[in-house]
């Protein structure tokens, strides 16, 4: 035996690479080879990782858009109806608001009244709003074009940007809406996309038109230089014990549960996508487990251990999670482009994808992997390479 | 059949180390079967079996269908357990080896009737998933892959997969496959069952060639008693008995 002889060292392999297969090379090669099942696999992650991306964007959308009727006014807070099931349903009457404006360290209260109708198919929640004239610089109302309605004149009304963009309005221009011909007297920006899309008119008048008089549907407050917000808000609350003060878009659920609810639907159905994903992934898997028996039994059968057949088929997951995450966060995304052009919800949705869907990506879709891989991969470990082997 | 004069290994067969692991004292037997029975629910295809093999010896096991040459020698390979009797591998009973898979990754090297190659993978990586586990780097399983390939005449079939091979190609790579950590004992189950005659006589030259240069260890089971006359010793097996 020639025992120190050896061929040289070839630099190249046969198939022009440098040097040997690795194993995550193997995984990769593994999932190479069978393309098709691979694909089918990784479209089966990324339906689960598009729904559960998309349902979280399009909520975190749909909270901040409904926040943004908070935040409006460049208010230090906003205080609204406690724990009403919908922020529109909010009641705060005149003599609050009034209690609201002398509360030590308030500077500004202003009471807006919101309400909603439906102008036409393509827009089912139009946004009203009512407040006096004299508020609308306060509330952080530029007018544009025209100028601001009459606090008497109960069929003037100002359009915000976006909406008088979308309907071809200018000023002048008349608008039916709840069957009463409006005319346009002023274009205004507000900066937020909740309330450009909006429409503003004089607040007697909405409060007719709704047969609300003498309330409002929240108070947008500024608390004096120096002065202490939380204080501020403390106050209030404990001289309204039926109103909430809110300051982010955070606290929103406070004054809306209807919010509380979309959160937890929005979890519900994030777990269900999940799952479904899971029960699919793992279907195919188990029917590669079934197919590649004998590969096992092999594999098993030339040493490999359980902790590396199992790593195999686990890396095959995770690089097929990978793919899904990819995959999910593409189809997510142009899921939500088209959402956000869908006109019901033009202007309610305001998509954003953050770092933070990436990773909500990822870690779904390798949840979905490794979940899904555990049973297969640990039959696969488990088998006995004799009976494997004489498996046709 | 003329073993010898049927090898013809390439020219750099002499230059690869082998190493195979034939270390067992010449007293102790490489394996044992002591009193090995098999049995698959009513049927036994193993009954009181027993087979000492030395370090060095060339064993054939023949015997027709369902004899038991195949079960006798999966016992071997640590891949089934017996269901009574011991199975030893140099004096010591494999049921009290923790770890099969290193004995069946280091110390016995397994040729399969339907050669077993993964068929989506090349000649060279098939070689090379054996030495998977080892502490040998990826370098070190590429070049000893390389060797194997051309001591067995495959240099050129590295980078065919399995389904592009003759069936003797695939069996030479099996071989190599089985030679990747350098292993105590060669365990062959019907190398030649699926080959033409002067396939098999190729593949009877490469062991003649082990056996005699290396010194290796070979159990091979084959029906083929021309075959089986390669073998130092033959062992006939019938009816799940050795006779």
């Amino acid at each position: 035996m020639q025992e120190n002889a050896r061929l040289p060292t070839p630099q190249m392999g046969p198939n022009g690479e440098s040097g040997g297969l690795s194993f995550v090379g193997l995984i990769v090669h593994n999932l190479g080879t069978r393309r098709v099942r691979t694909a089918l696999t990784a479209l089966a992650v990324a339906i689960a990782v598009m729904a559960v991306v998309t349902l979280g964007v399009l909520t975190d959308s749909l909270k901040s858009s409904a926040a943004e009727v908070l935040s409006a006014g460049n208010a230090d807070f906003t205080v609204a109806q406690k724990s009403v099931s919908d922020l529109l349903n909010s009641v705060v009457t005149d003599t609050q608001v009034t209690k609201i404006a002398s509360t030590p360290g308030v500077a500004s209260a202003v009471g807006v009244l919101v309400a909603t109708i439906k102008l036409d198919p393509a827009h089912p929640l139009f946004l009203e709003i009512g407040i006096t004239p004299e508020s609308l610089s306060p509330f952080g109302v530029h007018v544009v074009a025209g100028s601001a309605y009459d606090a008497t004149a109960p069929d003037e009304v100002m359009l915000g940007w976006q909406a008088a963009d979308a309907f071809g309005k200018k000023v002048g221009s008349s608008i039916v809406m709840d069957g009463i011909r409006f005319r346009v007297v002023g274009i205004y920006s507000t900066g937020q996309v909740f309330a450009d899309s909006a429409s503003m008119m004089s607040l007697a008048t909405l409060q007719a038109r709704e047969r609300k008089p003498a309330t409002v549907t929240l108070t947008v407050v500024r608390v004096t230089k120096g002065a202490s917000i939380e204080r501020v808000r403390a106050a209030i609350e404990e001289a309204n014990p039926n109103l909430a003060t809110v300051r982010s878009a955070t606290e929103y659920g406070r004054v809306d549960r209807n919010l509380q609810f979309l959160g937890a639907a929005q979890t519900g159905s994030q777990i269900i996508a999940l799952v479904i994903g899971v029960i699919i992934v793992m279907n195919t898997m188990l029917l590669s487990f079934v197919e590649r028996i004998r590969e096992f039994g092999v594999l098993r059968a030339i040493g490999w251990s359980r902790s590396r057949l199992l790593g195999l088929v686990l890396g095959e997951a995770i690089g097929i999670s990978f793919l899904g995450a990819g995959f999910g966060v593409g189809f997510a995304f142009v899921l939500t482009w088209g959402l956000e052009r869908f006109s019901p919800l033009r202007g309610i949705l305001q998509a954003q994808f953050t770092a933070g869907e990436v990773w909500t990506a990822l870690y779904a879709a390798i949840a979905i992997g490794l979940l899904a891989a555990l049973y297969p991969s640990a039959r696969a470990a488990m088998l006995r390479p004799g009976a494997s082997l004489r498996r046709e | 059949m003329t073993h010898a004069s049927n090898a013809s290994m390439g020219q750099g067969e002499s230059q690869v180390a082998l190493g195979m692991n034939a270390e067992s004292p010449a007293s102790t037997p490489v394996l044992e079967a002591v009193n090995v029975g098999v049995d698959y629910g009513e049927f036994h295809a193993l009954v009181a079996a027993n087979l000492s093999v030395a370090p060095g010896e060339w064993v054939a096991v023949t015997g027709p269908s369902g004899s038991g040459k195949s079960t006798l020698l999966q016992l071997f390979a640590a891949v089934d357990q017996p269901t009574s009797g011991s199975v030893r591998f140099q004096g010591e009973d494999l049921a009290n080896r923790r770890h099969l898979d290193r004995y069946r990754r280091i110390e016995v090297g397994n040729v399969f009737q339907l050669h077993n190659l993964l068929p989506h993978l090349d000649a060279k990586r098939n070689i090379e998933i054996a030495m998977f586990g080892t502490h040998q780097g990826r370098q070190a399983r590429s070049d000893r892959a390389t060797d194997l390939l051309s001591l067995l005449e495959l240099t050129a079939q590295a980078g065919h997969k399995p389904p592009d091979m003759s069936g003797g190609e695939r069996q030479r790579v099996a071989i190599a496959r089985a030679l990747a950590n350098s292993p105590a004992v060669i365990l062959a189950d019907e190398p030649t069952g699926s080959l033409d005659p002067a396939g098999a006589a190729n593949i009877i030259a490469v062991f003649d060639r082990l056996h005699r240069t290396e010194g290796a260890t070979i159990v091979m089971v084959t029906h083929d008693r021309e075959v089986a006359s390669a073998a130092d010793r033959v062992i006939q097996l019938e009816g799940g008995r050795i006779i």
